[in-house]
């Protein structure tokens, strides 16, 4: 038995060197009679039970790392991350020990160690400030959860934050041109009133396969009522917003409207999965937006003009987001098709009026869109996370 | 006189496990000290080679009137320190109406400073305002080094911080995990790594604490040949906690065969894992017809289980003890409920049960449920910390921290009381042989010692170490240093030493005796301060230089 545990680990330990993808393959092939590899037939009907709950902190027998053997993370994750037991087996291999320390890690299970070689109760003979080398730091974890980012799939995560910021500038061009008398506000509730059926098609079709009949026709009925409602309310307040508040200076206008925009971006929801309720967060960011417009409009000098203005905002700050995000989830194809229609309309729409700020506007989304997830994936290097039987566990109940 | 009628009222909660504590002392060192000796082997060598006698100050936060385990060990620790002939003050933070200068019973000096705790009785870390204080305590009781209780208590290391500039030396315990991972861990551990670069020894009650505190405290040298690159620095010890035995007697009285109980102590609250306790209770009554639950303690999760009793009605077998004087339910700071606390319940709670329940979520240490093994309870525990180290695995059962594994192991822990193989008297002669206070005592003065032997670090030395804190942190403790330095300066032209008064005298336990209040019979309530007539002008003026140092002399 003991042998042939032996040549096992040698082999195992060989395996090590050339990575755990191939772990499955070769030691299936050495024990071809069952489906299960050998080593679950050895450690599951001991303790499975403690094997699966070895994530948390407080598992402190060594099936931590026999899991994390089982269960590989995918292969980027497990370079650093992979539980440095793993590390430390291959350090430990070199120096002739390997049987035993494979033994140790796959057997750890059944063939328990008795006790951890320090403990409290017994005493010893060497001084206090003796450390042991063997344990000291054995269930130290370094990134055990770690997930590397890798680019692509963090530029399309980042095509939200591009959407959003290109509907904050697209926002403030269009109110620069009606302030400036570059646009005329009948086209703009137009464009607003037709915007509106257009993204109210779009979200129909695609509810069309998620939400049941008569749900939809609830939902229905509401949205023309609420939609009606907010048309009439806000052309009948037109005139208050537009003096609502003309007492105040200029400056302090747009200083006020560059914060609540801030605001709005920085709390926005970016997410790409749209939660049940809407968050606290995204909610405050919609109204910070919501008051920016308000705040702005009343530099406008006709209430046509504050009415096609604050039209647009609910449009473009309450109900846009909402069917960007719907249409961002669906296939990533169309996000990216999203977000490059959505870019090239905010230049297109600012171009005449804002032409000193276009570049800068269009620097600062490349920057964001290709260089911020280029960052984060460098940084990633620098992540040390550290775990370790200190931290506080995580009961796990059945509910 | 009426003042110190009213102090001595006030402390005679405390003091029932006061007295008791030091009657054991006074007794090692009397008629039944040789035997005792023999069994502790490493404590007769202490006893052989006694080092020199020193002053040492204990400064924390936490200290009497607070109840929790930091508390106590930091009490247990000086009255052990004080039979071995060295000299112990304590320095803690004032209380309501507790400033200034108060004696505890084996003769333990105990400073008040006039600080505001802001929360769970912590002081605000301000790095200079505790050095006026400090200097002219130190100088005037002939200190020679200062030790430092837990990592949250900021008087403790302004304490390592500034006692280098008179030449004491600097000890610290930590008695508590903590994680890496959250803003407030990040915050004290930075506070921490900071004071922790020029100490001359750390000492942590467990190996697992040892491991957490080298990395949050940076007390590592980088070696290539070690695991991970960390070789921890020679300064840092282990020495675990310790119990009164003779606190925790088993109840040898039978129990009714048919009936099972398990004891559960512990504040109420989530890192006590009562979650877990709120699942697996149904299932084991369930299971197991013949157990009964008897849980203590109180706090804001005390809900969820008074909801489970009713749920599940179980108010027949599971009872709940909130007896807790409210007072004391209060103090009680962190860590289960130690000894003193169940005295102060009034309630002989661990012996009645079989087996004592403990699912903490973390717990560096954990006395109670060394404790109850010494009260001949066989122990449940979730694997988490230092728990796994305390007790060998025949008195444990030890769960992962997830129901099923928790059930399983309350099950195994019920077959091995029904089947008799746990003998409660057997297990308190070997948690007795584990740990007791004279071997910790030792073991610290074996520390103390090394400290006292090691080079004193100089100024230059100690601004390079702190330095490397970070690009940040670095320069700010620098800063912090420098200014130190400079106070320092001004308060010894400001109050210069020679016009201080030294302390000459102080109380012992026969001083004590010869004005000692009638002690209540049977309950063992003493009396810890009663300055004589002639003593407590002296006393009083003391206090009043204390609170005021500019006034000294």
């Amino acid at each position: 038995m003991y042998l042939f545990m032996c040549t096992t680990n040698r082999l195992l330990a060989l395996i090590h060197h050339h990575g755990l993808a191939l772990l499955e393959g070769p030691v299936l092939k050495l024990h071809g009679r069952t489906s299960s590899p050998w080593w679950r037939r050895y450690c599951e009907p001991a303790d499975a039970r403690r094997s699966a709950c070895s994530g948390s902190a407080g598992g402190r027998s060594k099936t931590r790392c026999h899991q994390e053997t089982r269960n590989p993370q995918p292969r980027c994750a497990c370079t650093e991350g992979r539980c440095q037991c793993i590390g430390k087996t291959g350090a430990r291999a070199a120096g002739g020990r390997e049987a035993r320390v494979g033994l140790m890690v796959y057997l750890a299970p059944c063939f328990r160690p008795p006790h951890r070689m320090e403990v409290l109760w017994r005493r010893h003979d060497h001084p206090d400030n003796y450390f042991d080398t063997q344990s000291f730091l054995f269930f130290l974890r370094r990134n055990a959860n770690f997930r590397p980012y890798t680019y692509w799939p963090l530029v399309l995560l980042s095509c939200a934050i591009t959407q959003h910021l290109a509907t904050i500038f697209a926002f403030v061009s269009v109110f620069v041109r009606l302030k400036e008398h570059y646009l005329d506000p009948h086209v703009l509730v137009w464009v607003s009133v037709g915007g509106f059926f257009l993204g109210y098609l779009l979200w129909e079709l695609l509810e069309r396969g998620a939400v049941p009949q008569a749900h939809r026709r609830a939902n229905r009925v509401k949205a023309v009522k609420s939609s009606i409602l907010i048309f009439l309310a806000l052309m009948s307040l037109s005139p208050v917003l537009r003096t609502l508040t003309a007492a105040t200076s200029s400056d302090s206008i747009w200083a006020l409207s560059a914060v609540l925009f801030v605001l709005n971006a920085l709390l926005a929801d970016y997410s790409a999965i749209s939660l049940r309720g809407e968050r606290l967060t995204s909610v405050l960011s919609m109204n910070a937006a919501v008051s920016a417009s308000v705040v702005l409009a009343s530099r406008l000098s006709s209430d046509l003009a504050v009415f096609a203005l604050i039209l647009f905002s609910v449009q473009a700050f309450a109900l846009f987001p909402r069917l960007r995000r719907r249409v961002g989830s669906c296939h990533f194809g169309l996000q990216v098709a999203s977000t490059i229609v959505q870019f090239a309309a905010s230049v297109i729409v600012a171009l005449p009026v804002l032409r000193p700020v276009v570049s800068v506007y269009m620097v600062l989304q490349l920057c964001l869109t290709f260089l911020a997830p280029a960052v984060l994936v460098w940084a990633q290097k620098f992540k040390n996370e550290i775990r370790g039987p200190w931290d506080v566990a995580v009961p796990k109940v059945n509910r | 006189m009426c003042c110190a009628d009213r102090h001595a009222s006030s402390e005679r909660v405390f003091v029932c496990f006061v007295w008791s504590v030091d009657e054991e002392s006074v007794a090692d060192r009397g008629g039944h000290g040789s035997s005792k000796q023999s069994l502790h082997g490493p404590v007769t060598d202490c006893f052989k080679s006694p080092m020199h006698p020193i002053s040492i100050a204990m400064i924390s936060d936490f200290f009497h009137p607070n109840v929790g385990g930091v508390e106590n060990h930091i009490y247990m620790l000086s009255a052990n320190l004080l039979t071995r002939g060295h000299k112990v003050i304590v320095i803690t933070h004032s209380h309501k109406e507790r400033a200034g200068v108060r004696w505890l019973v084996p003769g333990l000096k105990v400073y008040y400073i006039p600080f505001v705790p802001i929360a769970s009785s912590a002081t605000l870390p301000e790095f200079l305002t505790f050095l006026p204080y400090l200097r002219t305590i130190l100088i005037r009781e002939h200190i020679h080094l200062i030790h430092a209780h837990a990592s949250l208590s900021s008087l403790g290391h302004e304490g390592i911080l500034h006692s280098h500039l008179l030449g004491v030396r600097t000890v610290f315990t930590d008695h508590s995990l903590f994680g890496f991972d959250d803003a407030a861990s990040i915050l004290t551990n930075k506070l921490l790594a900071g004071s922790l670069k020029n100490v001359d020894a750390v000492i942590c009650v467990s190996h697992t604490g040892r491991e957490n505190t080298v990395l949050r405290g940076e007390l590592y040298e980088k070696d290539e040949q070690a695991p991970d690159g960390i070789r921890p620095r020679d300064n840092v010890y282990v020495i675990p906690n310790a119990l009164v035995p003779e606190q925790f007697l088993p109840d040898l009285t039978p129990k009714p065969n048919d009936i099972i109980t398990i004891v559960f102590l512990s504040r109420l609250v989530y890192r006590k894992g009562i979650d877990l306790l709120v699942a697996t209770v149904p299932r084991i009554c369930e299971n197991f017809p013949n157990v009964h639950f008897v849980i203590g303690g109180d706090g804001p999760k005390l809900i969820d289980l008074l909801q489970m009793r009713e749920k599940h009605q179980l108010q027949d077998r599971i009872e709940l003890l909130r007896s807790v004087p409210p007072t004391e339910v209060r103090k009680v700071r962190d860590g289960p409920l130690a000894a003193s606390s169940y005295k102060l319940m009034g309630l002989e709670v661990l012996t009645r049960g079989s087996i004592f329940l403990n699912t903490s979520l973390t717990e560096s240490f954990g006395i109670a449920i060394l404790e109850a093994a010494c009260a001949g309870l066989y122990v449940v525990s979730t694997r988490v910390g230092g728990v796994p180290e305390i007790l060998p695995e025949d008195m444990i059962s030890l769960a992962d921290p997830n129901e099923d594994d928790v059930v399983s192991a309350i099950e195994s822990a019920i077959q091995t009381i029904t089947t008799g193989q746990h003998d409660p008297l057997r297990a308190h002669e070997r948690v007795k042989r584990f740990y007791a206070w004279e071997d910790v005592g030792g073991r610290t003065e074996a520390v103390y010692d090394a400290v006292i032997r090691s080079p004193q670090i100089d100024l230059f030395t100690r601004m390079r170490r702190t330095m490397e804190l970070g690009v940040f942190a670095g320069p700010i403790y620098t800063i912090i240093l420098v200014v130190e330095c400079l106070f320092f300066l001004v308060l010894e032209w400001w109050m210069p030493r020679e016009d201080m008064d030294f302390v000459q005298a102080g109380w012992d336990r026969e001083r004590f005796a010869e004005v000692d209040i009638p002690r209540g019979s049977g309950s063992g309530i003493g009396m810890t301060l009663a300055p004589g007539a002639e003593e407590s002008s002296t006393l009083r003026r003391r206090r009043i230089n204390l609170s005021h140092p500019e006034s000294v002399g």
